[in-house]
């Protein structure tokens, strides 16, 4: 059993590529496009009085690096959903995590007295673990894993109902986060990267460390557990991971929908059902769509903006239907 | 082409030998692999099995025969330690099964359930490969060990053509090898199977029974659940019957096969003739109004 064959690797390397291609894209469009030579010359020598360097370096890489984060992170955390849920339409807004990680953020910064930004990134994830906290609870320790996704919708419409409610109540509140709602890099800042990066890391160790268990997981609860495998450890480890990329996740960029269900299953369609190459490639996948999804976000209305999460759910809902029409067929 | 086969069946054969006797010479090796005793198991409220005194000798066929509903499933279930006992004890190579941590059990234990679903997408050798789970390291390193273990166990399953197809195109007779290779991959020295000739025709079934028996001479202790009572008395070296959740018989085939228990055991009369061509015990049933 070699790891590598030479077609995947190259499948990885083309997903490489296309990513660098699409960064590049990513710089050069929005609201004004610039030339590639000003791109390529404010990546290589940067020169701080120049305007359009500014652009690049101050406006527009930062907010690349943010896509790519936020891409990266949601692709990893649908697969990883989707491993330990059983469940192949599995995300984590399924599991009610991004929910519960908007509604907290919301409900902190509406209510919470001397509320700032800098609080998203801890809203974020005390929500994400609230949410998840709530999903386990319900699903117990049934190993039909119908009960764990039907405890995640459940908990998902509840977090969504209620902040639908303060912000119902908060008419100047819901102003200001209207569109961080929806899902937008507009609002990123270094402060919630550098916060988020050290629990994003630790994820990615335990999906690859999850890895033989994903792939033993296929077989099903019952027969992964006579394998030796420790079901309830294989559980909390992988929620866990899902919990800190979409809290991460939410708190950079708010509630972007789809790219967590999208990614894993182009990856799947490329790549087979090998968690080898899935936890690997989803999230170069997600990240590229999340940069593309962005660029389009930025051109398409321009000089005003779309939000990325509008434009990942435009993309993916079409996506999404297909799938599930596929498996009914 | 057959015969061909067969020889590397025997080498196979030999090399799974060659390591159990290692392992034997290391840990020493007791007469029993399970012992089993005053043993109370549940299904939520349902009290199945009842005070089960049992025990399996070690390198050897035992089949567990029983009308449906008779805790056959549940016994084997309990033994693999994927459930608790209410009450009693049971103990594998002496020491008690809750002991053993998952992955420690699952080194010395494989069981293929009935009922298992073909995960989508998957193709035979990598199903063979998740049976090397317990051994392998915590970033799952694949050794030349466990390559030789799938290889050896597809080659005994005879299922080295099938190993580049999906799961999904498989007949029945070849699914059921795949897992059967599974759980030889897992190269265990105890095998647990819950009816395993069941979905096969009568050629598989047969074929499937001589590689137990071929697993069995290289000195692993096979339990397998049966339901064809000819095909128990002619493989299995040991017999275990049960009823409504108790043991009725236990011994040497030659002891208790026998129109007195099957009657007892699955309310039908029996005869009990034997082959002239090779000695078996046959069994033929009437209902109990003939």
């Amino acid at each position: 059993m070699t790891l590598m064959t030479p077609t995947r690797l190259v499948q990885l390397l083309v997903l490489v590529v296309l990513l660098a291609i699409a960064a590049i894209m990513h710089l050069k469009f929005g609201a004004r496009s610039l030339d590639w030579s000003i791109v390529l010359k404010a990546l290589t020598f940067y020169d701080e009085g120049s305007a359009q360097h500014n652009i690049v370096m101050e406006l527009r890489l930062p907010r690349l690096i943010a896509a790519i984060t936020v891409g990266a992170a949601l692709g990893l955390a649908g697969t990883l959903m989707q491993g330990v849920s059983e469940n192949p339409l599995a995300d984590p807004g399924l599991m009610g995590v991004n929910s519960g990680a908007a509604f907290f953020v919301v409900a902190g910064l509406l209510v919470l007295p001397e509320n700032t930004m800098a609080m998203i990134p801890f809203l974020a994830f005390a929500g994400a673990i609230v949410a998840a906290t709530c999903v386990l609870l319900n699903a117990g320790t049934d190993p039909d894993p119908v009960r764990l996704v039907l405890s995640g919708v459940v908990v998902g419409a509840l977090f969504s109902a209620l902040t639908s409610m303060i912000l119902l109540l908060d008419q100047q509140g819901f102003e200001t986060l209207r569109r961080w709602l929806v899902g937008s890099l507009a609002f990123e800042s270094a402060a919630a990267r550098w916060q988020t990066l050290p629990f994003m890391v630790f994820a990615g160790v335990i999906a690859l460390i999850n890895i033989p268990a994903l792939n033993l997981f296929r077989l099903g609860a019952r027969p992964a557990a006579l394998m030796g495998l420790n079901i309830q450890r294989f559980r909390f480890s992988t929620i866990l991971a899902v919990v800190l990329l979409a809290g991460s996740s939410v708190a950079i960029a708010g509630p972007i929908g789809f790219v967590g269900l999208v990614a894993p299953h182009i990856g799947r369609l490329i790549f087979g059902n090998d968690y080898r190459f899935l936890v690997p490639a989803s999230p170069l996948i997600g990240a590229l769509l999340v940069v593309t999804g962005d660029m389009v976000a930025r051109v398409a209305v321009r000089p005003l903006e779309l939000n990325t999460g509008i434009v990942t759910a435009l993309v993916g809902a079409p996506i999404f239907i297909g799938l599930v029409l596929r498996r009914v067929k | 082409m057959r015969w061909v086969r067969q020889e590397r069946r025997c080498t196979s054969v030999i090399q799974i030998t060659i390591q159990t006797l290692r392992t034997r010479l290391v840990k020493g090796v007791h007469e029993f692999m399970f012992s089993i005793s005053g043993l109370d198991a549940y299904r939520d409220a349902a009290h199945i099995l009842h005070d089960i005194e049992l025990t399996i000798p070690t390198g050897r066929f035992t089949a567990l025969i029983g009308p449906n509903g008779s805790g056959k499933s549940t016994l084997m279930a309990t033994m693999a330690g994927m459930m608790t006992p209410r009450r009693g004890s049971l103990t594998l190579d002496e020491k008690p099964v809750s002991t053993y941590s998952k992955r420690e059990l699952a080194r010395l234990v494989s069981f293929l359930p009935q009922q298992v679903q073909t995960p989508a997408g998957m193709n035979v050798r990598e199903l063979l490969v998740q049976g090397r789970f317990p051994w392998r390291g915590w970033m799952g390193g694949w050794t030349a060990t466990d390559e030789k273990a799938v290889t050896d166990a597809a080659s005994l399953c005879e299922i080295e053509q099938l190993i580049d197809r999906p799961l999904a195109n498989l007949s029945g007779g070849q699914l059921q090898r795949a897992w059967i290779a599974m759980t030889l991959a897992q190269d265990t020295p105890t095998l647990l199977l819950d009816e395993p000739t069941t979905f096969l025709d009568i050629a598989n079934q047969l074929s499937l029974l001589d590689l137990l028996a071929t697993l069995r001479d290289a000195g692993r202790t096979v339990v397998a659940i049966l339901h064809d009572l000819n095909q128990a008395a002619r493989y299995a070296d040991f017999l275990v019957m049960m009823r409504d959740g108790r043991i009725v018989a236990q011994g040497e085939t030659s002891d208790i096969f026998n129109d007195a228990n099957i009657e007892d055991v699955f309310g039908v009369r029996s005869r009990t003739i034997i082959d002239p061509a090779t000695g078996d015990r046959i069994c033929i049933q009437s209902s109990r109004q003939s």
